[in-house]
């Protein structure tokens, strides 16, 4: 089953616009991934998926209901924003209260373990914290929330490798103990990789890739080698880069060309790497 | 627990700012215009009237900003919908007026009975807003808090949807009537008659049913606009 | 993990390299995929994926609300199958590179007894 079907999905502000004709899924039960660069409609949508925002036009459907001031599917959905603001005078527990009363999964002990792995304060207004203790304030939230639907918008902002690294663990832990649908937004593709079941990459306001993250895996190649030889192998296969050197060529290649590979070199390409490559590296508009 | 139970008690974790502020500038001016006339023997009974019950509604303005612009943005994170927020705010806003209605009543009986908190003194129980009924000096009392409420959650909820400018253009709008319905009142010279209408009325109408009108008029403009709100 | 290849045959390689080193015996139970996703910080679906495809290849089978075990003859099936991709992952891009080299079988013959000497 799906826990978001969104089809032909619009989103336009006075004098841009944000999403065009987007259409995705997201399955239950399963980590995926919304990648993209800053400002390419991953914030947008989310907000839309979580009722924060109003579509222009298509269809949005979250549990098979349309979120908008919809309280049976909102009681279902938390939404860790990039630089979530928490109201002035609240400190952790606080925080930590209003979530449990909004959040029907809430599991306290769960909450204050992750408070201790990320060693946060209790006391002190969360205004004095420092941004990374803050997005670890939404981490908490956000995993502890056990949301049949979690989203994560870059939720790491100001947090180091090792915060990280507890957030990716714990999350994978508590995934495994209680699937339910993830949705990481990020650009630390390197760093998900290895967590998120489905990828969906969206370019400036478009959906330009979505698939299932292990299949991409290795499934785009470099290729380089002598400039007849390499375009010889490649005929026929959607390059996503090409660049020259001298008499020697490199293509960046979608999927591994059938023939065989003669005088040339093929090398896997990682995830980060087809997806660098895929997205329009041009200004954006 | 329901939708509107929920925001209701999110919006109620901090009580001290939800709901306690105006009590504490209250109870401070109460001692300090006390511990004022105890000092100063020689003010006769009869100007020992204060206007600082006005510290009461003043010190509450802030409370709707920030349970509009702080809260809301953190209970929408957490999936509170706009609807189940603003019901709750108006549960708020109802239970604050009831509080203060009955609270205030009380303590001026209080006042009353004890001769002016043992000096005299007037601050509750004055003489244009005494009701010899204590229903209607509830109303007097209660309504009050109500339009401040109100009247704070629309500019509030103003400034969520169109920022400083909305701010910008709400005073200004607001200046410009002001100033139209004086000239209107100047040239037409019937401010005279618009006192007197006023003067006319029962004391009830000018402090409870005239300002439950602008309740219902900034209640309506406040949930209109929360109902779009983005954040 | 390798960021090149799909996980789930990186997690199904590297239990058969354990089935065929012994360090999980015949009728042994196989870690959870929940343990396998912990372990290797993968998504347990992705571990999930790479068990079942060891299940297919009849080197692991599953008892019912136990997990799962290392098949009786799942080292011999492994090693079959590894003897036989040998020759297409290793032999081939040898002798690609010794043609590039300009070196025929024969040399490749006798520098490996030279490299294989002593051992």
């Amino acid at each position: 089953m799906s826990a978001v079907l969104v089809k032909d999905l619009t989103m336009r502000y006075r004098g841009h616009t944000a999403l065009h004709g987007v259409g995705l899924e997201f399955q239950e039960n399963t980590i995926h991934g919304l990648l993209g660069r800053n400002g390419a409609g991953k914030t947008t949508l989310m907000r839309i998926l979580t009722g924060q925002e109003f579509e222009t036009s298509g269809r949005v459907e979250v549990f098979g209901q349309a979120p908008r001031e919809n309280e049976a599917v909102l009681r279902k959905v938390c939404f860790i924003r990039e630089s979530l603001k928490y109201p002035n005078y609240y400190k952790l527990r606080e925080a930590l209260a209003a979530a449990s009363i909004a959040c029907d999964g809430w599991d306290a002990a769960f909450a204050a373990r992750l408070v201790r792995d990320f060693q946060l304060p209790a006391n002190r207004q969360l205004k004095k914290l420092s941004r990374g203790q803050l997005s670890a304030v939404g981490i908490v939230i956000g995993l502890a929330s056990r949301a049949p639907l979690t989203l994560f918008d870059e939720p790491y902002l100001g947090l180091d490798a090792v915060a990280r690294q507890i957030f990716y663990d714990r999350l994978l832990e508590d995934f495994a103990e209680h699937p339910r649908t993830v949705v990481l937004s990020t650009h630390l593709i390197d760093e998900v990789a290895d967590l998120i079941e489905h990828v969906v990459l969206v370019d400036g306001g478009r959906v330009v890739l979505d698939a299932d993250a292990d299949e991409l895996r290795g499934r785009a190649v470099s290729v380089s080698g002598p400039a007849e030889a390499v375009a010889a192998y490649a005929d026929g296969v959607p390059s996503l880069h090409r660049s020259a050197l001298g008499g020697r060529l490199r293509v960046a290649l979608a999927h591994r060309p059938d023939g065989p590979a003669d005088g040339v070199s093929v090398e896997p390409l990682s995830l980060q790497e087809l997806i660098v490559l895929t997205t329009n590296q041009g200004d954006p508009k | 627990m329901s939708p509107t139970e929920k925001a209701l008690r999110i919006q109620a974790l901090k009580a001290k700012h939800t709901f306690a502020i105006q009590w504490y500038s209250l109870v401070i001016a109460i001692g300090l215009v006390a511990v004022t006339f105890a000092v100063a023997k020689d003010v006769p009974y009869q100007h020992r009237t204060t206007g600082a019950l006005s510290a009461f509604y003043l010190s509450s303005v802030g409370t709707q900003p920030w349970l509009i612009n702080q809260v809301f943005p953190f209970a929408m994170a957490l999936s509170v919908s706009r609807n189940a927020f603003v019901r709750a705010t108006m549960l708020i806003i109802a239970v604050e007026a009831l509080v203060a209605g009955v609270g205030l009543t009380v303590l001026s009986r209080l006042e009353s009975a004890t001769h002016g908190w043992f000096v005299h003194m007037r601050l509750l129980n004055m003489p244009y807003i005494h009701q010899d009924n204590a229903f209607t000096q509830f109303l007097v009392y209660g309504v009050p808090m109500a339009v401040v409420s109100t009247m704070m959650a629309f500019i509030a909820a103003v400034f969520r949807a169109f920022g400083q400018i909305g701010l910008w253009v709400f005073a200004v709008g607001l200046a410009v009537v002001a100033v139209a319905i004086i000239m209107v009142l100047t040239l037409t010279h019937s401010a005279d008659g618009i006192l007197h209408f006023f003067g006319s009325q029962p004391m009830l109408a000018d402090l409870a049913l005239y300002p439950l009108a602008l309740v219902v008029l900034f209640g309506t403009g406040w949930a209109l606009l929360m109902k779009r709100a983005r954040v | 993990m390798d960021e090149s290849r799909p996980l789930f045959q990186q997690i199904a390689e590297q239990i058969e390299s354990a089935i065929l080193d012994g360090s999980l015996a015949a009728d042994s139970q196989v870690p959870s995929t929940n343990e396998l996703a912990a372990f290797h910080r993968i998504n347990p679906a992705t571990a999930a994926k790479g068990v079942n495809q060891l299940v297919i290849d009849g080197i692991l089978y599953k008892k019912r609300g136990i997990g799962m075990f290392v098949a009786t003859d799942a080292r011999r099936r492994v090693l079959d199958r590894r003897r036989e991709a040998f020759g297409r992952d290793f032999v081939e891009p040898l002798l690609a590179e010794a043609r590039r080299l300009g070196l025929d079988a024969e040399d490749v013959k006798n520098l490996i007894e030279k490299w294989g000497e002593g051992r």
